[in-house]
C-alpha cells in the first residue's frame, strides 16, 4: 500500500515534470512542421522566458503570472526576429546548416545572457512554488498544478489557432505542401515568423514556471532543449498529440526509474530507452507516414 | 618539380620542427591539444564531411578512447599497448552502436548521435567505481621510453610535440589514400544520392559501418592521446559541448578536405585565445562566426582561401 502511494506520486510527478517538457517540445514541435529542421537555438528561448519573467516579477515587483505573459510576449518577438534574420535567408539549404546556425546562435545568445544576466543563479519571486497541497496522502506542489494548468490552456490556444484561425490554416497549408500553400497566395514568411512567434512564447512560458521552481541562469536551457529534441522525435516529429503523449511518458518514465532503481541513473536509462525506441521506429511514435 | 616539392616539403617539415626550441611553452602545449582535436575532427571529417552524415556525438567516443586507455594503463598495461587496443575497442564498439544508429538518416541521425552522446556522458558521470564518478581519474600514467643506458624517461611536452605531429603526419597519408580509394569514391556517393549509389553496386549498409566504426577508432585514438598527455580526465570534457565543438571546427574548416580540419582546429583555438581582449564578449563572437560562416562562407575557411587566391586545397 505504502510503495503503490508512492509509485501514485512518482507517477503524479512525472506527470507535472512532463508538463514542463511538453512546453518546451510544442515549439519545437511546430516549428519542425513548418520547417522541417529542427531548431537547435530553442533552449535560448526558454532562457530568455525565465530572465524576462525574472525582471518582471522579482525586479520590478509584478504579479508572477502577468509577468509571465509579458516575458511570453518579448521572448516570441525575438523568436520572430531570430527567423527573420537568421533562418529565412537559410532557406533551401541542407538540413545539417540549419543545425549547425542554430548552435552558433545557441552560443551567441547564451553568452550574451552571461553577460547581462551574471553568473549568479537568479530567482522569480513566485508565491505558489511555496504552497504544497495534500489530498489522498498525495503531495502537490501549487506551481506544478498552475505549469500544467498553463500547459493545458497553452494546447486548447494552440489547437484553436490551427483549427478556427486563418493564420492557424495557412500554418497547416504550409505544413501540407509549401509550393501549393504560396500558389493559393500564402506567404510562407509571414506564417513562419507566427510559428517561431508561438514557438517563442511557449518555450518562454515553460523557462518562467521552472525557472520559478528552481533558478534561472544562462545555460538553463540546454538540457530541456536536449529532452525537447528527444521528445519531438520520439512523438513523431510535426505531431503535436505525439509531442504531449511523448512528453508526459518521459516525464513519468524518468521520475519512476529515478525511484525504482537510482536517482542518478533515471536520466542515463530514460535515455537509453529512447535511443532503442528511437532506433527501430526512427519516425517516432505517432510520425508521418514517409 | 618532384624535387621543389620536396624541398618544400622538408623545409615545412623543419619550420615545425623547430617550433618546440623558439615558441613559448604554453604555445607548445597548444599546439598538441589542437593535434589531438585535429585527429579526431579527420575522423569526424570522414563521416560528416565525406559521407554526409552529421554527428553531434563524437565526444562520447572521445572519452570512451580516453577512458579505456586510462584504466588499461592503469591496470599496469604499457601505454604504448594502450593506445593502439583502446582505439580498436572504440572502433569496435562504434561499430556495434552503428549497426544501430546507422538505420536513421539526416536530421535524424545527427539527434541520434546526440542521444547516444548523453548516453555516455551519463555512464562516465555515474558509474563512478570505474571511472570515477564526476571527479574522473587522476594519475594517468604518463608516456614514456626506456633508453638503453638512461632507463625509463618520462614523456616531456617537447617529446609529445614531435610524437603528435608525427602521428598527424602519417594519418594525413592514410587519409589521403583512403579518400582516393575506392573506399573514399563511394562513400562520397552515399552522401550525393544514397540510393543511386546502392542502385550501382555500392555496398551501402557496409561502407556505413565501416566509416562510422574509422571516425569512432580515430575519436578513440584521439581520447586515449589526450587522456595520457592531460594526466588526468573527467566526464565534463566529453560532454555535448565537446561534441558540438569538433563539429564546428569541421564545418569551419570546411566539409570534404583533408586540410579542413587543420584549419579548423587552429582558427578556433587561436581565436579563443586572442580574442580574451573581448572578454566576455569572446564566445559571443565565437557564436557569430559561426553563424556567418553558415550563411555566406558555407565551405568553411578551405573554401573560402580557395577563392581569394585561386589555388586547389581540396584535393
Amino acid at each position: 500500500m505504502e510503495t503503490l502511494l508512492t509509485l501514485t506520486q512518482q507517477i503524479l510527478n512525472g506527470l507535472l515534470t512532463g508538463t514542463g517538457y511538453v512546453l518546451i517540445a510544442l515549439g519545437l514541435t511546430i516549428i519542425y512542421g513548418i520547417y522541417r529542421v529542427i531548431n537547435m537555438a530553442h533552449g535560448i528561448f526558454y532562457m530568455c522566458g525565465g530572465y524576462f519573467c525574472y525582471v518582471f516579477a522579482t525586479l520590478l515587483g509584478l504579479n508572477t503570472y502577468l509577468s509571465m505573459l509579458l516575458s511570453m510576449i518579448l521572448t516570441g518577438g525575438i523568436a520572430a526576429a531570430v527567423e527573420r534574420i537568421v533562418f529565412r535567408p537559410l532557406q533551401g539549404s541542407p538540413d545539417w546548416v540549419f543545425l549547425v546556425v542554430g548552435i552558433g546562435l545557441y552560443f551567441t545568445l547564451e553568452n550574451f545572457g552571461w553577460i547581462v544576466e551574471g553568473p549568479l543563479p537568479l530567482h522569480v519571486h513566485a508565491y505558489a512554488t511555496q504552497v504544497t497541497l495534500r489530498t489522498a496522502g498525495l503531495y502537490f506542489n501549487l506551481q506544478k498544478l498552475v505549469m500544467a494548468g498553463v500547459c493545458l490552456s497553452l494546447l486548447l490556444l494552440l489547437y484553436y489557432i490551427l483549427r478556427r484561425t486563418d493564420v492557424g490554416r495557412a500554418m497547416r497549408a504550409v505544413s501540407a505542401d509549401p509550393e501549393a500553400a504560396k500558389l493559393m497566395g500564402i506567404s510562407p514568411g509571414k506564417v513562419s515568423m507566427v510559428v517561431f512567434y508561438l514557438g517563442g512564447a511557449f518555450a518562454a512560458s515553460a523557462g518562467s514556471l521552472v525557472g520559478s521552481l528552481s533558478s534561472i541562469n544562462p545555460t538553463m536551457g540546454f538540457s530541456p532543449q536536449l529532452m525537447a529534441f528527444i521528445i519531438v522525435v520520439f512523438g513523431g516529429m510535426g505531431s503535436i498529440l505525439g509531442t504531449v503523449i511523448a512528453g508526459l511518458f518521459v516525464g513519468v518514465f524518468q521520475n519512476v526509474i529515478a525511484w525504482a532503481i537510482a536517482p542518478k541513473y533515471g536520466y542515463a536509462i530514460t535515455m537509453l530507452l529512447l535511443l532503442i525506441i528511437f532506433i527501430i521506429r526512427p519516425k517516432g511514435l505517432f510520425g508521418e507516414k514517409s | 618539380m618532384k624535387k621543389g616539392r620536396l624541398f618544400i616539403a622538408l623545409g615545412i617539415a623543419a619550420g615545425i620542427a623547430s617550433i618546440p626550441a623558439i615558441a613559448r611553452e604554453d604555445t607548445v602545449h597548444l599546439i598538441v591539444v589542437t593535434g589531438i582535436w585535429i585527429i579526431v575532427t579527420s575522423g569526424l571529417n570522414l563521416l560528416t564531411g565525406y559521407m554526409g552524415h552529421v554527428s553531434f556525438g563524437q565526444a562520447g567516443f572521445f572519452g570512451f578512447g580516453a577512458y579505456i586507455s586510462a584504466l588499461l594503463s592503469k591496470m599496469g598495461l604499457s601505454v604504448w599497448l594502450s593506445f593502439p587496443i583502446s582505439a580498436m575497442v572504440t572502433g569496435a564498439v562504434g561499430v556495434l552502436l552503428g549497426l544501430g544508429i546507422l538505420r536513421l538518416s539526416g536530421a535524424y541521425f545527427a539527434i541520434g548521435t546526440l542521444i547516444l552522446g548523453e548516453v555516455l556522458y551519463s555512464v562516465y558521470y555515474n558509474w563512478s567505481p570505474v571511472t570515477g564518478g564526476y571527479m574522473g581519474l587522476m594519475n594517468i600514467p604518463p608516456l614514456g621510453f626506456e633508453l638503453p643506458f638512461m632507463g625509463e624517461v618520462t614523456f616531456s611536452l617537447v617529446h609529445w610535440f614531435y610524437f603528435v605531429n608525427l602521428v598527424l603526419f602519417l594519418l594525413v597519408i592514410f587519409m589521403r589514400k583512403l579518400v582516393r580509394s575506392q573506399f573514399g569514391r563511394e562513400l562520397i556517393a552515399i552522401r550525393q544520392n544514397e540510393s543511386l549509389a546502392e542502385s550501382l553496386g555500392v555496398n551501402v549498409k557496409a561502407r556505413k559501418l565501416q566509416c562510422f566504426g574509422i571516425s569512432c577508432l580515430l575519436a578513440g585514438l584521439g581520447g586515449a592521446f589526450y587522456s595520457h598527455f592531460m594526466g588526468h580526465v573527467s566526464p565534463s570534457s566529453f560532454a555535448v559541448g565537446r561534441s558540438l565543438e569538433f563539429i564546428t571546427i569541421v564545418i569551419i574548416g570546411g566539409l570534404a578536405s583533408l586540410i579542413g580540419p587543420f584549419f579548423g582546429s587552429y582558427v578556433l583555438i587561436i581565436m579563443s585565445l586572442y580574442m580574451e581582449f573581448l572578454g566576455a564578449w569572446r564566445m559571443v563572437v565565437y557564436g557569430l562566426i559561426i553563424i556567418f560562416v553558415m550563411m555566406f562562407a558555407r565551405g568553411g575557411i578551405v573554401s573560402a582561401i580557395e577563392k581569394c587566391f585561386g589555388v586547389e586545397l581540396r584535393r
